[in-house]
């Protein structure tokens, strides 16, 4: 049955998706070829600028359809639908996270894609130099794979974390009394939520370790400053790439609050 | 009746809106192969108790099983359910419906939907958001009625409708339902439903006040169900 759900999870949002990020690859290659056909760096600047806008009203379009999903499938009159079908509570909800974290992982690796199309287009041709997008990326990625394929994991668990807070939300706020400003209720649950969350990893510290970018090579070190231990920003010599304590109390987060929103629709949801 | 006719067992149920109770010390049983006739005011306690075999309320006092077993997923595998409110997303066409029934329920007959689909002139490739009410109705009853299922709960499903459509629900529901399985229908329309109910469940304010064979009440009482409705629930 969970395949079946993640099926037509897929078959409900993929439509969306593809339009939210077919978008920004089309008009990459455009602002790409306007930039190297374009004289002046005025206008170059410009279409660089249009271009990170669009990447910015992408993640907030993407994020908007999840969230939509999220709340229409689950909370309103098609909860009648999903609830109703012959699958546990915990199969529905792990079908939704499944899908929607594949759609920001797509949606991250479209905005690289979206990078390395604006660099080979502009290579040669633009003034403010560009080039180094395409040649840094291209060499970085086939100098590193390794430790991208962790980077990805990392930001695989992250992106589990964002979705799950949002289910938590939209758990307690249509299963509480909560009757009206649910969305303003909403924000503020979550910029609590985050908040505490993030409190928590500064200062429960179980793995003192993180993955630093040395010199060009990758080492596991101690987090020995207290600083490195609570935030991970700066290690001992070189850059952190993930902070393992951080990454274990995520998963422990992210399992908490499955269970917890898992709970509360099973026994306190109750459709108008 | 043997215990083993029996589809719906409840025992003792009361379920709790906060301060308010929905349904207070419910016991009843339901057997297989039977119209049952949920009746009584609106805020008795219908939908409550049909959303409580739904598996769609889970806290609860009480006792529930549905054929021997407590309401779960295994027991959404026996139930249709219809309710109350559209429930197909808005950008889904009814071909889109029914193959999501069919993925989802073993039971469900997608060649009998197609039928029914063609039988009432529905679109297959027109979004439900573009449908008119009445053919929104139509298309979640045939999904409804295409599965083959042992528990059929249709939660007011002629409320709102003029009396030419609801004519055709019953129709259809009498046509369409596994005729083994037991059916529970939840209205306050006595007079249109009463023609068709073998058995009756009269709510009030959450509490059963009379229930059983509708031909054994109406020889008891020489009433009509719809009299004893109306004296019943006077104000």
């Amino acid at each position: 049955m969970l395949k079946k759900l993640i099926k037509h999870e897929f078959k409900s949002s993929w439509l969306e998706m593809v339009i939210a990020n077919g978008a920004v690859l089309i008009i990459t290659v455009f602002v790409a070829i306007l930039i190297r056909i374009g004289s002046s760096i005025l206008f170059q600047t410009m279409g660089l600028t249009s271009l990170l806008l669009l990447y910015v009203g992408q993640i907030i379009l993407v994020f908007m359809t999840i969230i939509r999903s999220l709340n229409k499938k689950l909370f309103t009159n098609e909860g009648y639908l999903s609830f109703t079908l012959p699958v546990t509570t915990r199969q529905l909800l792990f079908s939704k996270v499944f899908v929607n974290v594949i759609w920001i992982i797509g949606t991250a690796l479209v905005m690289i894609i979206s990078l390395v199309i604006m660099g080979a287009i502009t290579i040669g041709g633009a003034d403010i130099g560009l080039d180094f997008i395409y040649f840094d990326i291209s060499e970085f990625a086939s100098a590193n794979i390794l430790p991208l394929l962790v980077l990805l994991f990392s930001f695989f668990i992250s992106s589990i974390l964002f979705l799950i807070t949002i289910l938590g939300v939209l758990t307690i706020v249509n299963t509480g009394k909560m009757k009206k400003k649910k969305l303003l209720i909403g924000v503020i649950l979550y910029y609590i939520l985050t908040n505490v969350l993030s409190w928590i990893e500064q200062f429960v510290i179980i793995i003192p370790f993180t993955l630093y970018y040395i010199g060009g090579t990758w080492t596991i070190a101690r987090s020995t400053t207290l600083y490195s231990l609570f935030t991970g920003i700066m290690g001992p010599e070189g850059l952190p790439i993930i902070n393992f304590n951080s990454m274990f109390l995520e998963i422990v987060f992210i399992i908490g609050i499955f269970i917890f929103s898992e709970k509360m629709i099973s026994k306190h949801l109750e459709l108008e | 009746m043997d215990q083993e006719k029996i589809i719906v067992h409840v025992e003792n149920l009361t379920k709790r809106y906060g301060d308010n109770i929905a349904l207070n010390q419910m016991s009843i049983d339901l057997y297989k192969g039977k119209i049952v006739g949920l009746l009584g005011p609106n805020g008795c306690g219908k939908t409550t108790f049909i959303k409580l075999l739904a598996n769609l309320l889970n806290v609860y006092e009480g006792t529930i099983t549905i054929n021997g077993c407590r309401p779960s997923a295994q027991t959404k595998a026996m139930i249709s359910y219809l309710p109350d409110r559209n429930f197909i997303p808005e950008t889904w066409t009814a071909q889109m419906s029914i193959d999501f029934y069919k993925d989802f329920y073993a039971d469900f007959n997608d060649k009998k939907a197609m039928k029914l689909i063609n039988k009432l002139q529905i679109n297959p490739f027109m979004k439900f958001r573009a449908m008119s009410k009445g053919t929104k109705e139509k298309l979640q009853l045939i999904l409804v009625l295409s599965r083959n299922a042992q528990l059929y709960l249709f939660d007011e499903p002629i409320a709102g409708v003029d009396p030419a459509a609801r004519d055709l629900i019953f129709e259809l529901i009498l046509e369409n339902y596994n005729k083994e399985a037991t059916v529970i229908i939840s209205t306050h329309l006595i007079y249109d439903v009463e023609k068709i109910l073998d058995y009756i469940v009269f709510l009030k304010n959450g509490t059963v006040t009379r229930y059983g064979d509708v031909e054994i009440i109406r020889e008891k009482t020489q009433k009509s169900i719809e009299l004893l409705f109306k004296e019943d629930f006077r104000c």
